[in-house]
C-alpha cells in the first residue's frame, strides 16, 4: 500500500512538472513572437530615419546609424566604408532624385536582424544616374541598446 | 513532505545546471583571429559540400532563414538555394575567394570579399569578378550562413 503511494505521488509529481513546462514553453512562444514583431517595428523606425536622412544629406544621424566599420556594397560592387561613404553623401556625390523601398522582409536572430527589400530610388553618383530595381540586404546589430547598421548591399534586378 | 522537499530541492538543482551551463558559454571567448579562421574554415566546407552535393552538410551549414541573393538580383530560401545544387543548376566549377574582410559583433560575423569563381548557373558560365557579403551568426555551437548576397563588379 505504502509503496503505491508512494508511486502515485511520483507520477502526480511528474505530470504536474510537466505541465508547468508546457505551460512555460507556451508563454515562451508567445513571448518570443511579440518580440520579434516588436524587433522588427524597430529596425523599421531605424530604416525609416536612415531613408529620411539620406534624402536630406543628414551625415550626423546616419554617422549615429552606422558602425563604424561599416561594409557597403553599391550596385557596381563597389566596397565603401563608413567614412567614404560618409564623405561622398555630405560632399554632395550622392543625390537623390526620388526615393522608393519595398517589399521588406525580416529574419530576426536576437541582436542581429538579416533586412531584405527592393528599392527603384533614382539616384546619381559618380555622374551615373541609377534607374534599375535592385534588390538590397541590410544587416542591423543592435549595440548599446541601438539598432545600428553593420552592413549593406545591393544587387541589380536582371530579367532572366 | 519529505518528497516534497526532495522535488523542490531537484529543480533547483535542474536549474543551476542550466544556469551554469549558459554561463560557461558567455564567459569562453575566442579571440578574433580564431573567429576569422572558424568562419574561414566554415567557408570553404560549404564550398566543399556544393561541389561535392553534400546535402547533409549544406543543411547544416545554412540556417533555416538563410537569405541568399545571387548576382542576377534574384532572392533564394534555403530550400530554393540547396535544390539548385541538388539539381546541378548551379554549379562552382572553381573556387577563387579574396580580398576579405571581417566585423565581428559576437556572435554575428560580416565576412566580405571578392569572387572569381567560375560558376554555371542554369547552363550560363559567369566568369565575372563580383563583390559579396556573407554573415555567419554562430547557433547552438555551429557557425552558420544567414545571409549571402553577390553583385557584379562593373569594372573589372
Amino acid at each position: 500500500m505504502g509503496n503505491k503511494a508512494g508511486l502515485m505521488c511520483r507520477v502526480l509529481l511528474l505530470s504536474a512538472a510537466n505541465f508547468l513546462l508546457v505551460c512555460l514553453l507556451a508563454g515562451q512562444a508567445k513571448q518570443d513572437a511579440k518580440s520579434v514583431l516588436q524587433t522588427e517595428n524597430e529596425v523599421l523606425k531605424v530604416e525609416q530615419a536612415r531613408d529620411q536622412a539620406l534624402q536630406q544629406r543628414d551625415v550626423a544621424l546616419l554617422d549615429r546609424i552606422y558602425t563604424d566599420q561599416l561594409v557597403f556594397v553599391n550596385t557596381r560592387g563597389q566596397l565603401f566604408t563608413k567614412a567614404q561613404r560618409l564623405a561622398d553623401l555630405g560632399a554632395g556625390k550622392v543625390e537623390y532624385f526620388s526615393y522608393n523601398q519595398e517589399g521588406y522582409a525580416y529574419h530576426v536572430y536576437g541582436d542581429t536582424v538579416v533586412m531584405t527589400g527592393q528599392t527603384s530610388s533614382v539616384v546619381k553618383f559618380q555622374g551615373r544616374v541609377n534607374k534599375i530595381p535592385r534588390q538590397f540586404t541590410n544587416i542591423y546589430v543592435k549595440i548599446g541598446g541601438e539598432w545600428r547598421l553593420v552592413a549593406h548591399q545591393a544587387t541589380p534586378i536582371v530579367d532572366e | 513532505m519529505t518528497r516534497l522537499r526532495d522535488a523542490v530541492l531537484f529543480a533547483i538543482m535542474a536549474l543551476g545546471v542550466i544556469c551554469g551551463t549558459s554561463a560557461q558559454d558567455a564567459v569562453k571567448h575566442e579571440s578574433d583571429a580564431e573567429i576569422q579562421k572558424a568562419i574561414l574554415a566554415v567557408d570553404n566546407e560549404r564550398y566543399e559540400a556544393m561541389q561535392k552535393k553534400d546535402m547533409e552538410a549544406l543543411d547544416r551549414l545554412h540556417a533555416d532563414g538563410l537569405v541568399f541573393i545571387n548576382t542576377k538580383g534574384r532572392m533564394l530560401n534555403k530550400a530554393e538555394y540547396i535544390e539548385e545544387i541538388r539539381s546541378g543548376n548551379l554549379k562552382f566549377l572553381s573556387v577563387e575567394t579574396d580580398d576579405y574582410k571581417f566585423c565581428i559583433y559576437g556572435d554575428t560575423v560580416i565576412m566580405s570579399g571578392r569572387a572569381k569563381s567560375v560558376v554555371e548557373y542554369h547552363g550560363v558560365v559567369n566568369k565575372r569578378p563580383r563583390r559579396f557579403t556573407s554573415v555567419f551568426i554562430k547557433m547552438r555551437g555551429q557557425w552558420r550562413l544567414v545571409a549571402h548576397q553577390a553583385t557584379l563588379i562593373a569594372d573589372e
